[in-house]
């Protein structure tokens, strides 16, 4: 392995535990389910509910069940939405949160160089054995920031599998490539440290 | 009958788009914003005088409150107002018409770009498919159902695309799609980047054929034409009305507002980097162009404005979710998808483009083109689930369900769009100047009328409600010179139309003069009415019963007295 893309892999997963370290004390780590009972919530279904001309309809669209489904499906979406991991979830980041860079914003290009050639990673099991269940289960949680770093492990490995797979389909390209990515990972590395 | 069978389901289709969008046309949402009575209103001054509401003979871009509209959509509304009357449903009716075209346009697009190789029922399940899901897209129903100039955009740059394919064939339809693109192109902001660039990624993917001897001559006719439309935008392009728009929102422009993620806290000797807007404003513009693609957006959040959204729902159904993600999947793994691959690819790729550069987070109106490839992904994942099924059990369970998720979102549009939106969205598409214009109407005075602007602008509602001679507004509203038309941002807000001044109310003046006025809850409360001892000739509510407008009228005999004592008290004072 070369030195540039030593430095390259270094550089694309350092970010998340480093501002997990340095932004420790403000996260919440809240066990709070997704599922506890929402009083608004369900007050504003049955106001909602009587502005349907038919009762069959008002249950279809406005039950107390769609809540829960709605906060959940709002969680793994997030979770699953790349602007969570390279852009603090950025434009519309989850109110309250911390909402820290994950990984330098150019390392999506690796992500999806990754997903592609997941079929050659030989990791490909383990990704997904951690990936899945546990965005499924962290989608569970209110609040999941700081115990989402368990995706920590499957993400970068996505992201060294794509590193893996542009530097042997082109060298050169991927060296060029390489440079403008240091060029950008610096300052959000740096970031981290004044950005507390 | 199996032969004319696509026909039938295509004609379906296109009646299922029709009800969606023609269904309370001009009623649905209720209220009538801002730019769609001024964008009316400039097409009733063009019919009657020539001229816009400014004095201005056929302008190439409109001149509005702040900033500048767009052309076309005005100039199609003009012959429309002779056959409907000038009205809501009348200014709304461009966009609903563009967007049923569109559907046909989609369809033979499909059929023209996928290869001939494959079967007939994937060439056809695939654009009837994407045509469905168009037809029964929110995001493309709001804006065939609202006075928004994208939609009609979108439809010329579509038939541009399907045009310049049909046209490497028979070159003399070169022509045709150089009329549609040049059409595009001024129709709507974000079309001034997306076909150019279309244009430069075909021409250079064609450009053998295109510079055949049999191509080039059409292709050089199609260029002048399309020049020649283009002149008065060219002739334009420059001035400050035409920059308004890209210059106010763009990322990269920090004259009044910092980049995302500037740490103002720091100002030490690592500032070029830690807050360099080189870096900020690059990974702003990534942030926001990779929103556009993200499912998180598409099948959950939506756009974030009141007008650009309905309620409780995204721009995408959330059952589409998987199909996307399976479709992306598709569309880049598979080779056998021909031309549409291309088209599909390069135009998801574009469409953010514009819209990114811009600082509003995941604006559907400017990036509306993106619904098309969207659509073809998600039909993509569709078709070829439906081929993969073996057997005509699991084949009819599979028609069976997807028949219910067609049926339930037609039901949940008429939640959203319907309930929902009149609901709750009313205060947003300016709900209440039609009312407003109605009670002025019947008080048959010629007292004065203030109404109120302090927070809005309302005399392009008055003016269209009111039916009101465009002649005498030019004469009585004198902006800027004719000659600084495009280039002066000078705007003033106090208009005139007859009897009405539109402007914010000065209680201590107003209040000593005989007159009406007309103001929203916060600028004529039920405080200042009982303190002012003010007439409240009527009020307005939202459908929501909260008040929207308040009609009241002065009683300048008891505030003179008033002020009297008070002045008396002063002094002895």
């Amino acid at each position: 392995m070369n030195n540039l893309k030593k430095i390259v892999i270094v550089l694309s997963i350092i970010l998340w535990p480093l501002n997990l370290i340095l932004n420790f004390n403000k996260l919440h780590f809240s066990v709070q389910s997704v599922f506890k009972n929402d009083y608004q919530g369900e007050q504003l279904v049955l106001r909602n509910t009587e502005l349907y001309p038919d009762v069959l309809m008002a249950r279809v669209f406005q039950n107390k069940p769609r809540i829960y489904i709605n906060k959940y499906v709002g969680n793994f979406l997030a979770l699953t939405d790349p602007n969570n991991y390279f852009f603090a979830l950025h434009p519309e980041p989850i109110t309250g949160n911390v909402n820290m860079f994950k990984y330098p914003f150019l390392d999506i290009v690796f992500f999806l160089a990754g997903i592609f050639y997941i079929a050659k990673s030989k990791y490909k099991k383990l990704i997904f054995l951690i990936l899945i269940p546990t965005i499924l289960i962290l989608s569970t949680l209110v609040n999941f920031e700081g115990f989402d770093f368990i995706l920590w492990i499957p993400v970068s490995l996505i992201i060294i599998n794509g590193i893996n797979a542009l530097e042997s389909k082109n060298k050169k390209l991927f060296s060029y490539f390489s440079i403008i990515f240091i060029l950008f990972a610096i300052p959000e590395i740096l970031r981290s440290f004044f950005n507390i | 009958m199996k032969k004319y069978l696509p026909a039938i389901l295509l004609g379906l289709i296109i009646a299922i788009a029709i009800v969606t969008r023609f269904y309370k046309l001009g009623d649905i949402p209720k209220g009538f914003y801002v730019d769609e009575a001024g964008q009316g209103y400039s097409a009733y001054s063009i019919l009657k005088t020539g001229k816009d509401e400014f004095g201005k003979s056929f302008p190439v871009i409109f001149r509005s409150l702040t900033d500048f509209k767009t052309p076309v959509y005005i100039y199609l509304i003009v012959p429309l107002i002779p056959i409907f009357g000038l009205s809501t449903f009348t200014v709304r009716f461009p966009s609903f018409l563009f967007s049923i075209l569109t559907i046909p346009v989609l369809f033979f697009l499909i059929k023209e770009l996928l290869p001939k190789k494959n079967s007939s029922f994937k060439v056809w399940g695939l654009s009837l498919i994407a045509c469905l899901l168009l037809a029964i897209s929110p995001w493309h129903i709001l804006f065939g159902r609202t006075n928004f100039e994208c939609n009609v955009a979108l439809f010329f740059f579509v038939s541009g695309v399907l045009a310049f394919y049909n046209g490497l064939k028979n070159p003399k339809i070169l022509i045709l799609s150089a009329l549609m693109f040049a059409i595009a192109i001024p129709a709507y902001h974000s079309q001034r980047v997306i076909t150019p660039l279309m244009l430069v990624i075909l021409f250079i993917r064609f450009r053998k054929i295109l510079l055949d001897k049999i191509h080039r001559p059409y292709l050089i006719i199609g260029a002048i034409i399309g020049l020649i439309i283009l002149l008065p935008t060219i002739s334009v392009a420059f001035t400050p009305g035409f920059m308004a728009r890209a210059s106010g929102l763009n990322i990269f422009s920090h004259t009044h507002q910092m980049p995302d993620g500037f740490i103002a806290s720091y100002k030490g000797f690592l500032s070029p980097i830690i807050n360099g807007s080189w870096f900020l404003s690059i990974r702003e513009f990534f942030a926001l162009y990779s929103s556009y693609l993200s499912p998180r957006y598409m099948f959950f959040l939506g756009d974030y404005g009141a007008r650009s959204s309905f309620p409780e729902l995204s721009t995408f159904f959330l059952w589409q979710f998987p199909f996307y993600i399976y479709g992306l999947w598709l569309l880049f793994k598979k080779k056998n998808l021909g031309e549409l691959r291309f088209f599909t690819i390069v135009t998801l790729l574009i469409s953010p483009i514009p819209a990114a550069v811009t600082r509003d987070p995941y604006t559907t109106i400017r990036a509306l083109p993106l619904v098309i490839p969207q659509i073809i992904i998600i039909s993509i994942a569709i078709e070829d689930i439906f081929t993969r099924i073996k057997g005509n059990l699991l084949k009819s369970i599979s028609l069976l369900i997807f028949a219910f998720l067609i049926i339930y979102s037609f039901f949940k549009l008429y939640s959203s769009v319907i309930i929902l939106n009149e609901y709750y969205r009313a205060k947003a598409w300016d709900y209440g100047w039609q009312q407003v214009t109605n009670v002025i109407e019947n008080l048959h005075t010629t007292l004065p009328i203030v109404v109120d602007n302090a927070r809005s602008d309302a005399y392009p509602q008055l003016a269209f409600f009111l039916k009101y001679d465009p002649e005498s507004f030019q004469k009585e509203n004198f902006e800027v010179p004719l000659n600084q038309y495009y280039t002066n941002m000078y705007h003033i807000s106090e208009k005139y139309i007859a009897n009405i001044a539109t402007r914010p109310i000065n209680w201590k003046q107003d209040l000593t003069v005989d007159q009406y006025l007309v103001g929203d809850e916060l600028g004529i409360s039920l405080q200042q009415i009982e303190v002012h001892k003010l007439t409240l000739v009527a009020q307005i509510n939202y459908p929501d019963g909260t008040p929207a407008y308040r009609i009241v009228k002065t009683n300048p005999g008891f505030n003179q007295e008033e002020q009297k004592t008070s002045n008396k008290v002063t002094r002895q004072r």
